[in-house]
């Protein structure tokens, strides 16, 4: 579906290459986790698949189609919300009213879903709104497009504490079919119920790409004692214990996947 | 490959008349007060003389300066209306032809400049009703002084010759669409939207001085009244193709246009 062959892109007047042959294939109807130290690429991979970038070396594909050459047919099955965006000075049906016509599978009934969810309704001044509010309007816009990929740039920032958990609720109740989300975030504990599938970016390539079912396969994530450490993969101290990344072995019910501790297990080397 | 789709094309319209309504209502209005100033300035707070007495040729002149300059730099004002990478990453998004794009961009510039010229006729309309009120006996449209006291005298001149009328027209019409195609590479290839003409106009008169070089060598590149037939079609064309270039790169420009700040856009 989207795939991201053999890339190099780095910024103008930066020595470093972001990404350096980098490639990756995501598959449809899948919720990607992208993950990634500070200045690892997240944001520019996001933007590097909708087009919005272009590779010095090699591309990125949708359905066949390159993205950097932004032709109709993919943008309006690609949709992205960035961490910092402007809305327009208008009312939120008005914005409808001139973007719905450019999605052919828009959808009004996720859309007042959506709203509902965040408790806001549709004759919401943009430029009048937090940017919490911002965010979730735009959200429910970018989930009512009905878009095969929606790319989310740290979603949850901004967010109060009731917030993040409505997003969690309208991503899963709108998520539907064939669609596939990938969230950019360093929000791990927001997201960490939602992905089928975890990426973690290190500069210039790609630490894991693995999807969560693999992952609890093979791994267990759980708190343990300091005498029961003997094939702990990787430990870090914490309140209820040490939390433990070991092998899972045979017969034993999977855990839930602790993604912090994972994300450090991988930038350690551990995994 | 080229889209365009004439159905999307005016979805697209209609968005960016939608969201450049505030700048398009700022534009005019801001043209209005301006010329009204202008023109209250030199009709009533200053005393002109000579074969100027009661200012309104100064108006003409002023007001007829603005025109040309809206119409030559038009295109470095096709971002204009744009706030900065988030408004330029709506447009890149938006599912449309990167063709549709640069044409509803230059649309804005275009519809711009008819706002402009309604904003000179309403100016024009208060100014002869503030001199009605204050009982001014001198009072004229500015519009009718640039047509009689300004374009008259020059079509009765050298310029009323029935051969040579159509050339300087279309000499004309060519150079302004050559400015307008190096100020079209200029809003596309520079990345400080607001400030793109000033680069561009800083281009064009270093390739001024360039072309005025040139031209004591090649003939062709002339569009004056002494250049015979053969070698101001050439001229014409030169011009003409170069002017086509120049949109093509301002588009190749437009179409590889990244939302990260850089200078330029390559």
């Amino acid at each position: 579906m989207i795939e991201v062959n053999n890339i190099s892109f780095k910024y103008a007047g930066q020595k470093n290459l972001v990404f350096d042959d980098f490639s990756l294939e995501l598959k449809q109807d899948n919720i990607y986790g992208l993950l990634g130290k500070n200045g690892t690429g997240k944001s520019t991979l996001l933007y590097l698949i909708a087009g919005l970038l272009r590779p010095k070396k090699g591309t990125v594909s949708f359905d066949g189609i390159e993205t950097k050459l932004r032709k109709p047919e993919t943008l309006q099955d690609i949709f992205i919300v960035p961490e910092e965006f402007d809305l327009p000075a208008m009312t939120l049906d008005e914005y409808v009213k001139i973007n719905r016509p450019f999605y052919p599978l828009f959808s009004t009934t996720v859309l007042e879903g959506c709203l509902k969810d965040f408790e806001l309704t549709s004759d919401v001044k943009l430029n009048a709104l937090s940017m919490g509010q911002k965010k979730k309007v735009f959200m429910a816009f970018a989930l009512a497009t009905n878009t095969k990929v929606l790319l989310m740039d740290e979603p949850t920032n901004g967010l109060d504490i009731p917030s993040k958990s409505q997003f969690r609720k309208v991503v899963t109740q709108y998520m539907t079919g064939d669609r596939t989300l990938i969230i950019s975030t360093h929000q791990v504990h927001d997201v960490e119920q939602l992905l089928d599938h975890i990426l973690i970016l290190s500069p210039q390539k790609l630490l894991l790409n693995a999807s969560v079912a693999e992952i609890t396969e093979k791994y267990t994530f759980e708190y343990r004692t300091p005498d029961n450490m003997e094939d702990a993969l990787y430990a870090e101290p914490s309140l209820q214990g040490n939390a433990v990344i070991a092998p899972r072995k045979e017969g034993y019910a999977e855990t839930q996947v602790n993604l912090e501790l994972l994300f450090n297990a991988v930038n350690e080397g551990k995994i | 490959m080229i889209q365009f789709n004439l159905c999307r094309f005016g979805k697209l319209v209609k968005w960016m008349l939608q969201g450049d309504k505030r700048y398009l209502i700022k534009s005019f209005l801001q043209v209005l007060v301006v010329m009204l100033l202008i023109f209250i300035f030199f009709t009533i707070l200053i005393n002109t003389t000579g074969d100027d007495p009661h200012g309104y040729k100064s108006c003409g002149i002023a007001a007829f300066a603005m025109v040309v300059v809206n119409l030559v730099l038009g295109p470095a004002l096709m971002f204009y209306s744009m706030e900065g990478k988030h408004d330029m990453q709506a447009l890149m998004l938006l599912p449309a032809s990167n063709f549709e794009k640069y044409l509803v961009r230059h649309l804005n510039w275009i519809l711009t400049l008819i706002l402009a010229t309604l904003a000179f006729f309403a100016a024009d309309v208060l100014q002869y009703l503030i001199h009605l009120v204050l009982g001014h006996d001198y009072v004229r449209f500015v519009g009718s002084v640039i047509v009689n006291d300004m374009i008259g005298p020059i079509a009765s001149s050298r310029y009323a010759s029935e051969a040579f009328r159509p050339r300087f027209i279309a000499s004309m019409t060519v150079l302004v669409i050559w400015f307008q195609s190096l100020y079209a590479i200029g809003a596309t290839l520079i990345r400080t939207r607001k400030f793109s003409w000033v680069f561009t106009t800083v281009f064009i008169i270093l390739l001024g001085f360039l072309v005025y070089k040139i031209q004591g060598y090649v003939e062709a590149i002339q569009l004056n009244d002494h250049s015979s037939a053969g070698d101001y079609a050439i001229g014409f064309g030169f011009y003409l193709v170069w002017a086509m270039i120049n949109y093509c790169l301002s588009y190749r420009f437009f179409c590889r246009t990244q939302v990260i700040s850089k200078f330029v856009n390559f």
